[in-house]
């Protein structure tokens, strides 16, 4: 597997590293994929297809990738700062941008325990 | 791949429950030590209350030594909505934010100007809510508000609206509407607010502070009120609402300094009354459903 996600339709394709996608979140019957430095590429699928896409193609990569929610696929490399009670998770790039996205209460609570619980491991 | 909640995670290419496992493994560890520091803490405070505490003396206020005359308000409300009068309410949570939904029946509708207080107000107002915003730099009301059928202030800056024609409330999102002609012919009452839902979708708006949040929004065809008792942003509002089924929503004022009450069957739901460094701006204004 080369650690591209492409994102072929029958009028464009999109060819993406693993580690340059910060987070893609849902837009519908669309999806925004971010990219560092802000870009943002609309892709024409649901989310739930691109995670399938993430699942079939990134190989080991794809456990970079943590499915937030029914509306956030994030880069778990790109993880800066988590306010559970703010809902607040806070991704930032190598450029020091960062990004705020919202997630429920619950859902930040896991991600926080699976950090924690993976930091220990290792 | 198997459904995921909004409050669930899963890491793309493993099973979403080992992570669920974990962090219960974890959060149980935390449980149980919680648990037993409680536990210590309230065996302590019961030894001092035995050894230490002697009869409390009764409070002025104490409930048990006060008599009362006052008869308890109690109205049936009929099951049926046609012979309702009044507001019906339910609470429901989306996307972990509580929601309080209220539904008018059979009610007059109409906007109101100057400061209005649930003590002094005529007692046949059910729901008297903040309507259009106010420019805090000289005070005016926010792009269009007609009052009686008179202009007060004019302006599309923000697209959404509400019209209150002859007891009719009909809100939309557009930056023209004949419903603003309609209300001045009619003797009617409009406003704008910011737009919230169209067509069951959000509206994005460039505010994104948190802040208790109200809206007036349409569902199947119904005006209702939506309201929050935590603090939202206006996305992720408008998210809750479009999840609950709404098909168009305006906003109404939100904030932490607002004012306004809603009587929800014979119960005062929401009471704001917040204590301001002065009077109110004289431009406040309401929307208002009475009886």
């Amino acid at each position: 597997m080369s650690g591209f996600l492409v994102i072929s339709t029958a009028s464009d394709l999109l060819r993406v590293r693993h580690d340059s996608i910060v987070y893609i979140s849902s837009d519908g019957n669309y999806s925004q994929l971010l990219l560092p430095g802000g870009e943002m590429r609309l892709l024409t699928m649901q989310l739930g297809q691109v995670e399938k896409l993430i699942d079939n193609q990134l190989d080991i990569h794809r456990h970079n990738f943590i499915r937030i929610g029914k509306s956030l696929i994030i880069n778990r490399n790109y993880i800066f700062y988590i306010h559970i009670n703010r809902q607040q998770l806070v991704l930032k790039d190598n450029d020091g941008n960062q990004y705020t996205i919202q997630a429920s209460k619950e859902a930040l609570r896991q991600l926080k325990t699976l950090i924690e619980t993976e930091n220990e491991r290792n | 791949m198997k459904e995921i909640s909004d409050n669930e995670i899963r890491v793309i290419g493993t099973d979403s429950e080992d992570v669920a496992k974990a962090s219960k493994r974890h959060g149980k560890a935390i449980i149980i030590a919680a648990i037993v520091v409680a536990a210590a803490i309230i065996a302590a405070l019961l030894i001092w209350h035995h050894n230490v505490i002697k009869s409390p003396e009764k409070a002025f206020f104490d409930s048990s030594t006060v008599e009362t005359d006052a008869q308890p308000n109690i109205r049936t409300i009929d099951s049926d909505p046609d012979t309702i009068v009044g507001i019906t309410m339910r609470d429901t949570t989306v996307n972990d934010i509580p929601l309080k939904i209220f539904t008018p029946h059979n009610l007059h509708a109409r906007l109101h100007v100057g400061e209005l207080n649930y003590a002094t107000a005529d007692t046949n107002i059910v729901l008297a809510l903040q309507a259009a915003d106010i420019r805090a730099d000289n005070l005016e009301i926010v792009s269009a508000f007609v009052l009686n059928g008179e202009t007060l202030a004019k302006g599309s800056s923000k697209l959404g609206y509400c019209a209150l024609i002859n007891d009719t409330v009909t809100i939309g999102v557009d930056s023209a509407t004949a419903l603003y002609e309609e209300a001045i012919e009619k003797g009617g009452d409009f406003f704008r607010q910011y737009p919230l839902v169209k067509n069951g979708n959000i509206v994005e708006n460039k505010i994104k502070n948190k802040a208790i949040r109200r809206a007036l929004a349409e569902i199947d065809g119904h005006i209702t009120v939506v309201a929050t008792s935590s603090r939202e942003s206006l996305h992720d509002f408008a998210q809750a609402l479009v999840d609950i089924g709404v098909n168009t929503a305006v906003n109404l004022v939100g904030g932490n300094l607002i004012s306004g009450w809603v009587v929800a069957g014979d119960s005062l739901v929401i009471d704001e009354q917040p204590i301001l460094n002065g009077p109110s701006p004289n431009n406040i204004n309401f929307i208002i459903l009475s009886k």
